[in-house]
């Protein structure tokens, strides 16, 4: 009877994975063969050769902008850290009517469109936006600063948009540490302090690791907050990328670019999918 | 010196939460105002109210078009992940394929690449296809970046059961087709739902595929706010952020109200 059961089971499991059929011809279709156009157009267009890599690693403004992508994405993700850890650490523990008004002011944000918040945050660092009014009233400032296009901008933006996919996957996972522990740590003789750093730290790691790895990821490609609160002073690699191939229509820079884009990305994805086990989960949203 | 540290902290991460809290909210805090304004220039607070920018948003047959095109893409887009993304998620979770872990990453990586690889990517071959400009290419294009949320979801529902259920319909029977009907469907729908509402969700926002993909009819609300926060700032723009806004919200309580559900559901997670 049981052999019966594992051969039924047998049979089921490898109806079901046929399912992964249509899925996968889909994605090799619209998602693998793109990228793989990328790739070749990078090294063909407009002549084979390493034409475009030349020109991308050589001394141009190229480097540069992948470099302020890189470094943009890296600020943005210790800020989002340091900012989200406090607050994922006070969430973790509401209940009731609190951990909803949490939840909501981490989720609406979320589910506001990225264009609508850059939209919002011109209105705020413009020439005689919020801020300007804010700083002068306070008399820190006695001329309006021009904060657009800027990079100041440029961070808060990023920040704003990526700080619940850092906040998500803390709360998950502090959610799930057993804060007995903290006690015991406390009646073994340690402070509160030592009791976080050698306690809670560590067990909050996992958290930490995936709410990087997402951030910085999604960081590298961000497109409509540098481009609209950044200006041409702060370019990064998205902007760039559309620039080329939309205005300059310079498809084999830009598939250089992006591929570069891609490697980058897709190391730090493996990292990711390593550390979390393969499903992502966190990130959910965007 | 720990006891002041940790007094400190209690009072004070509290307040700090608090704070970033205001800060996740503050865009929004400002562009609903903003649309009731009757000023051109985008001052705030506004300096006194109206709905003129409401009307103009609808006088000008470019915004309505706009919303009309959002759903055709979004409606669709949804449908289609909902379908590709349950089957990959039905595969995965029950079909013992050996490289599932690999066949997880692939699906969930057009989610976290970067919009603007993929865009110029599928340009050419939505040209070569005849689909560039049209609802079906972007559609298409859309599913590709929205099937993973269905297939996270859908994954997570079928967690909270055990595929005995399914084994115990076919060994009484049921083809296939039935036992997914009639044992699966019903308990992963809260997942396929929520997945659904996600997948609309990112279509209706997504700007950079859209950028790239559609045509002057076929343009979505965020290509059109993109080009029009590129011409002149009014605060037309701020009176549909604002609509779409409390549309968003609307999705959000759907999936909230969903989760909930879901969570209500006679579960076998807890053995």
């Amino acid at each position: 009877m049981t052999e019966r059961a594992s051969g039924e089971a047998w049979t089921m499991s490898r109806g079901y994975a046929r399912l992964l059929a249509l899925p996968l011809l889909f994605l090799a279709v619209f998602f693998a063969w793109p990228l793989l156009r990328v790739i070749v157009r990078g090294f063909v267009d407009p002549s084979p050769g390493l034409a475009n890599y030349i020109r991308v690693f050589g001394d141009g403004p190229y480097l540069k902008v992948l470099w302020n992508t890189v470094e943009t994405a890296a600020v943005v993700t210790v800020l989002c850290l340091a900012i989200a850890y406090p607050v994922a650490y006070v969430a973790a523990r509401l209940r009731g009517a609190w951990l909803h008004l949490a939840a909501a002011a981490v989720l609406i944000p979320m589910w506001t469109s990225v264009v609508i918040r850059s939209y919002a945050w011109m209105v705020v660092f413009q020439r005689q936006g919020v801020l300007n009014d804010a700083l002068l009233a306070l008399g820190l400032t006695d001329t309006p600063i021009r904060f657009l296009p800027g990079s100041i901008a440029v961070h808060v933006g990023m920040v704003h948009i990526m700080l619940p996919f850092m906040i998500l996957p803390l709360i998950a996972n502090m959610r799930a540490i057993d804060r007995t522990l903290l006690s015991a740590a406390a009646i073994l003789g340690a402070n509160p302090a030592m009791a976080f750093l050698k306690v809670f730290l560590p067990l909050s790691l996992p958290g930490i690791n995936a709410g990087v790895a997402l951030v910085f990821m999604t960081s590298l490609g961000f497109f409509v907050t540098p481009a609209l609160l950044g200006g041409p002073r702060h370019m990064l690699a998205a902007v760039l990328i559309e620039q080329q191939a939309n205005q300059l229509l310079n498809w084999g820079m830009a598939s250089a670019l992006a591929t570069t884009l891609l490697v980058l990305t897709l190391a730090i994805y493996v990292f990711y999918a390593r550390i979390t086990g393969g499903a992502a989960g966190a990130g959910a949203g965007r | 010196m720990g006891e002041l540290v940790s007094r400190l902290a209690r009072v004070m991460l509290p307040g700090l939460a608090l704070l970033i809290a205001a800060f996740l909210v503050l865009p929004a805090l400002i562009v609903v105002p903003l649309s009731f304004s009757n000023q051109t220039y985008l001052s705030f607070p506004p300096p006194g109210w109206s709905l003129k920018w409401y009307e103009a948003m609808t006088t000008d047959l470019a915004w309505p078009q706009a919303a009309v095109n959002s759903f055709f893409i979004g409606v669709p887009t949804a449908l289609l992940s909902s379908i590709l993304g349950t089957m990959a998620a039905l595969a995965v979770a029950r079909g013992r394929i050996a490289w599932a872990a690999t066949a997880s990453a692939v699906i969930v990586a057009p989610m976290l690449l970067p919009h603007i690889i993929m865009a110029i990517g599928l340009y050419p071959v939505m040209l070569d296809l005849g689909l560039l400009r049209g609802y079906l290419g972007v559609i298409v294009s859309h599913t590709v970046v929205a099937m993973p949320l269905v297939f996270i979801t859908v994954s997570a529902s079928l967690r909270t059961y055990p595929e005995t259920l399914e084994m115990a319909a076919m060994t009484c029977g049921a083809s296939p087709w039935p036992t997914f009907r009639y044992v699966t469907l019903p308990m992963i729908r809260p997942g396929v739902m929520v997945g659904a509402v996600l997948a609309f969700a990112t279509s209706f926002d997504e700007l950079m595929l859209s950028l790239f993909l559609t045509g002057p009819g076929t343009r979505t609300l965020p290509r059109l706010i993109w080009e029009q926060m590129n011409m002149f700032l009014t605060p037309t723009i701020a009176a549909v952020a604002t609509l779409i806004f409390a549309f968003s919200l609307l999705l959000l309580g759907l999936v909230a109200l969903l989760q909930n559900r879901a969570g209500a559901n006679p579960s076998f997670a807890r053995e």
